[in-house]
């Protein structure tokens, strides 16, 4: 590989020690809020954020591990992973057949998708609701799944169809002629390839239904189906907050998604040293 | 009956869009068709059993026509959306190409960059306010602290409370919080591009601006109209960030289409009225979609490409 | 079809459980923190009640009003659920609880429905809707240190006084003297404020009918009087987007004596109590309360507090009943949801209060009206409240004049109450 590493001398340097410093800025900007929750989860703080005397404590995490806080992390976890892999299953499809089919209507369907999110989502809680009332799914993590399967779809296929792009087409008619059925070729061929993009989907598609509050409110309330961001919100009181809890709960919000997607953002890198494309 | 190969393409495409387009039905167009019908009503969430009188076009004419109309309108288009999501591309852009640059292959921060990324990504709304919040603080906040320590200022600012400072704190929290999706996108974008193109191209002996100019930003347009545009969508239709953060405040300053819808339908409990403001965005973002589609030539782009 | 197999096979099944065990399950939704103490309570309550089973809930405040008419119109939600004293008329307009007039045939208080504070608040045409649980009020709370060190050796009694102590603290000790919220609770001290000067947002007409309770002069009057506080710099500018009174910046400063007044609910004052005696073990308590300001007539702030109130689409309107009872018993008060003051004139007289605590008892027994017109006007407390709130804040902020800020709240409030 040629580039930056044969840059000598000061120009060299100076490159060096501005990216490093771009790369401070960029860890400070994105830590600094979170260090700030973290540090309060461990220390003494009431009901104001400053902490009361020093110290470390793990009081804060013991009181929400008594309220069952952790019951919420798992129905989240299991909510959030269907979702996702629905989402992902379903979105692979659908771009697949956008981006490799020709056939009239093409750019109206594409277009058709987009058109369910032009609607402030906040206004459709009540239809919603009605809706699952009817079809019985209030209080079910099937309701649930599926809604966030819905709301995270489009915008997994709009990102599957921007990578499917640069996969050339030969690539698909190569397996094709080799006897391989559609099907095999999105799982043996595209899927492979596409990894970084299936990750940042999923990603996407995760994270997007791991903080989602107002529809598991409208759809949730029997306290064992709870997710995290319901159980967060219950330590907002009328006229109180338990900050401490507040802190400790969204260290532990945020700490499974990060486990998570440590092994799968391995395969993002994937790509920088075998080169996604032969 | 044997079926020429654009009729069997047809047949496939239909199945595989299929499942996408229940869900959609289900879960978007008919929740939409019931809110549009809503809104020619003057319904209440206390009349929800009954349901509410017809009342025509009463809801838009009364929006339109309100006094505070065209303020909330230049907050949402200008402030939230346009200042939000051009910071967000530019910015996210800006943390692809680092994080995909060899410099920190040779430091060995990669991993812990993308660790780095997923952090505001994976933190609920909320939580991000409630943090950047605090660092606003006057009193106890650190961005205050850092600032009179460097002696830019010498009286500490009330960032949320004053009028000049409270969109751009605001902007800042949902810049944060939005901007690794933008990044990690664009990173996976960047993977896809073949090595080979560009060391092709500095054998040409493109400078590093002409390589990015003309060898990676074509790959990157795709994504890049995709997220521009969904970035947009989300950020107009969004209520969370204003509301936690000012409530819309102070007064009604930072007031925006959705705090207001969501000032309408849930302090208010005027369903059939916030659902017209409703119905107003949805059309509004449905004309900039289209717009925005012509004029990206999403469509072509993607074909071309590939 | 399969659905509807499976929804025959449960109500099959919870029929067979209802009638082999005689099981009745309820569910009662509470909002405030005191989860574990209500749970301890109801666990009393199954073992006096064989045969009952009571599922606890919790959601957020601020979106339980939401929620529950949400559910209340498609015959669901919790059989007994927990909302404000100002909810409980719209709930019974909504049609999704049941009247006490027909609770009571099951059994009747022993003290009997008019020994309920507040009552009025749950009548909606001719009949009442709700059980008053719990009472509540705001109060003053007094950083005892810090007025000494500012010389000051009588609490305030007047809006004045207040204005001059808190000129007088941030001279003599550069602390903050009174600060408020001045985003959306603002809603609580202006109201205060109006009230101890005769005036109000919304008042009886004299004719059945309802108008706004001051002139836009008076109104501006108003916000000028919390303006100044902004405009001498006497509080941090920052309260401009502070909406609550236990906002962590404003009980920070209370707890290291960087300010030495404030205007706070009950419970958030025995937290913060709470807080600085965890932090200062041993140390004595620099706080006080008391009454509120007087301006032209005496103090007066709202009467609030919880009401109880059974879904209508209950299917064990006997057993919510039994529950309602139980929850408004004086064993309750006094063994299990203590932080709380019952809303019974019978129990509130037997109350100990702690010495801190004495300006609120002397509040919420001597200087308190209910809102009373707020809420029989129909215009809708919560819509009064987001617009007063916004228009004070308008004003103290700086976009736009107070005049103009009052203009546009009587006009709005006008066109509320034609409706």
């Amino acid at each position: 590989m040629s580039g930056i590493a044969e840059r000598r001398g000061l120009a060299g340097l100076v490159e060096s020690g501005g990216l490093l410093l771009a790369f401070a800025l960029f860890v400070i900007f994105l830590l600094a809020p979170a260090v700030f929750v973290f540090k309060g989860s461990v220390e003494n703080i009431s009901v104001s954020l400053v902490a009361s005397g020093g110290g470390l404590t793990l009081d804060n995490y013991a009181g929400i591990l008594e309220d069952g806080y952790f019951h919420y992390v798992f129905n989240s976890l299991y909510i959030c992973v269907a979702a996702t892999g629905l989402a992902c299953m379903i979105g692979l499809l659908a771009a697949y057949g956008l981006s490799r089919y020709r056939f009239p209507g093409r750019a109206f369907l594409f277009g058709a998708i987009m058109g369910g999110q032009f609607f402030p989502w906040i206004i459709l809680v009540n239809p919603i609701f009605i809706v699952f009332a009817r079809a019985g799914l209030i209080n079910s993590h099937i309701g649930l799944i599926l809604c966030y399967t819905a709301f995270i779809t489009p915008f997994t296929i709009y990102l599957l169809t921007g990578y499917l792009a640069t996969i050339p087409r030969s690539l698909d008619e190569a397996a094709l002629m080799d006897g391989a059925s559609r099907l095999q070729v999105i799982v043996l061929v595209i899927v492979p390839t596409m990894w970084p993009g299936l990750v940042a989907a999923a990603t996407f598609g995760f994270l997007q239904s791991w903080s989602e509050y107002l529809l598991a409110l409208a759809l949730i309330t029997d306290d064992g189906l709870k997710t995290i961001p319901l159980g967060l919100y219950q330590y907002f009181g009328d006229v109180q907050i338990d900050w401490g809890a507040v802190m400790a709960g969204s260290v532990v919000a945020t700490l499974p998604t990060l486990l998570l997607f440590l092994p799968l953002q391995r395969k993002l890198v994937a790509g920088l040293t075998s080169g996604a494309v032969k | 009956m044997t079926l020429t190969p654009a009729a069997r393409d047809r047949i496939s495409a239909f199945w595989m869009l299929l499942p996408t387009f229940l869900l959609l039905f289900a879960f978007y167009l008919y929740p939409t068709f019931y809110n549009l019908e809503l809104s020619f009503t003057d319904i209440t969430l206390l009349q929800l059993r009954q349901g509410g009188d017809p009342v025509g076009f009463a809801n838009y004419a009364e929006f339109l026509r309100s006094p505070s109309f065209l303020d909330i309108a230049i907050n949402t288009v200008f402030w939230l959306t346009f200042v939000s999501v051009s910071l967000m591309l530019i910015l996210g852009l800006l943390m692809a190409l680092l994080l995909n640059s060899e410099f920190l292959q040779r430091i060995r921060m990669t991993t812990f960059a993308r660790l780095v990324l997923l952090v505001p990504w994976a933190t609920p709304p909320v939580v991000a306010v409630i943090a950047w919040r605090w660092l606003f603080d006057p009193t106890h906040g650190s961005i205050n602290e850092a600032l009179l320590w460097t002696g830019l200022i010498s009286q500490p600012i009330a960032f949320l409370a004053n009028l000049t400072t409270v969109w751009p704190a605001i902007n800042t929290i949902i810049i944060w919080n939005s901007t690794p999706l933008v990044a990690v996108s664009l990173l996976a974008a960047l993977q896809t591009i073949p090595e080979e193109q560009i060391e092709a191209a500095e054998i040409d002996g493109a400078t590093r601006w002409q390589n990015f100019r003309f060898v990676t930003l074509p790959y990157l347009m795709p994504t890049l109209s995709i997220l521009g545009l969904m970035s947009v969508i989300w950020t107009f239709n969004n209520f969370v960030y204003v509301w936690l953060a000012t409530g819309a405040g102070p007064g009604t300053y930072t007031n925006v289409l959705a705090t207001e819808i969501y000032i309408r339908a849930f302090t208010d409990l005027r369903i059939g009225y916030s659902s017209a403001i409703g119905v107003v965005m949805a059309v509004v973002m449905a004309a900039f979609g289209a717009l925005y589609f012509r004029v990206s030539g999403l469509m072509d782009m993607q074909d071309r490409v590939g | 079809m399969q659905n509807l197999i499976k929804w025959t096979a449960t109500a099959a099944m919870a029929f067979w459980a209802c009638s082999a065990f005689a099981q009745t399950e309820l569910t009662f939704r509470f909002n405030d923190s005191e989860r574990e103490e209500l749970r301890a309570a109801l666990d009393e309550f199954e073992a006096a009640n064989p045969g009952i089973a009571v599922e606890l809930q919790t959601i957020a405040w601020s979106d339980s009003r939401d929620q529950f008419l949400r559910e209340g119109a498609v015959g669901q939600g919790p059989d007994v659920v927990h909302i404000a004293f100002v909810w409980t008329r719209e709930m019974a307009e909504a049609g999704i609880v049941l009247p006490i007039e027909q609770l009571t045939e099951y059994g009747a208080f022993p003290n009997g429905f008019d020994d309920f504070i507040a009552t009025d608040l749950t009548a909606y045409e001719g009949k009442s809707w709700g059980v008053p649980w719990s009472a509540d009020t705001w109060a003053m709370v007094y950083r005892t240190d810090v007025l000494a060190a500012a010389g000051i050796d009588d609490l305030p009694e007047t809006w004045d006084d207040l204005l001059a102590d808190s000129r007088m603290i941030l001279k003599t000790t550069d602390s903050i003297g009174f600060a408020f919220p001045a985003a959306d609770q603002v809603w609580f001290p202006f109201n205060f404020y109006l009230w101890s000067n005769g005036l109000s947002i919304v008042e009886e007409d004299g004719t059945g009918g309802y108008r706004v309770g001051a002139s836009a002069e008076e109104l501006a009057a108003a916000m000028d009087y919390f303006k100044t506080y902004i405009d001498e710099g006497l509080v941090s500018r920052s309260v401009l987007s502070i909406e609550v009174p236990h906002d962590p910046a404003l009980l920070q400063a209370l707890l290291d004596g960087s300010q030495g007044m404030a205007l706070m609910p009950t419970n958030t004052y025995r937290q913060l109590l709470g807080a600085f005696e965890e932090a200062n073990p041993g140390a004595e308590v620099p706080f006080a309360s008391g009454v509120t300001m007087a301006g032209s007539e005496g103090p007066r702030t709202h009467l609030g507090g919880r009401t109880l109130v059974v879904n209508s689409s209950t299917e064990h309107p006997e057993a919510a009943w039994a529950l309602v009872q139980y929850l408004t018993e004086a064993g309750l008060f006094e063994d299990y949801y203590t932080n709380q003051f019952p809303a019974q004139k019978s129990l509130l007289s037997k109350i100990d209060y702690r010495p801190e605590e004495s300006g609120f008892a002397e509040q919420l027994a001597n200087n308190t009206r209910t809102w009373g017109a707020y809420s029989d006007s129909g215009a809708g407390v919560g819509q009064l409240w987001n617009l007063t709130a916004r228009a004070v804040a308008t004003s103290l902020s700086g976009q736009s004049s107070s005049i103009e800020a009052a203009e546009g709240l009587v006009t709005e409030i006008e066109r509320l109450l034609a409706n």
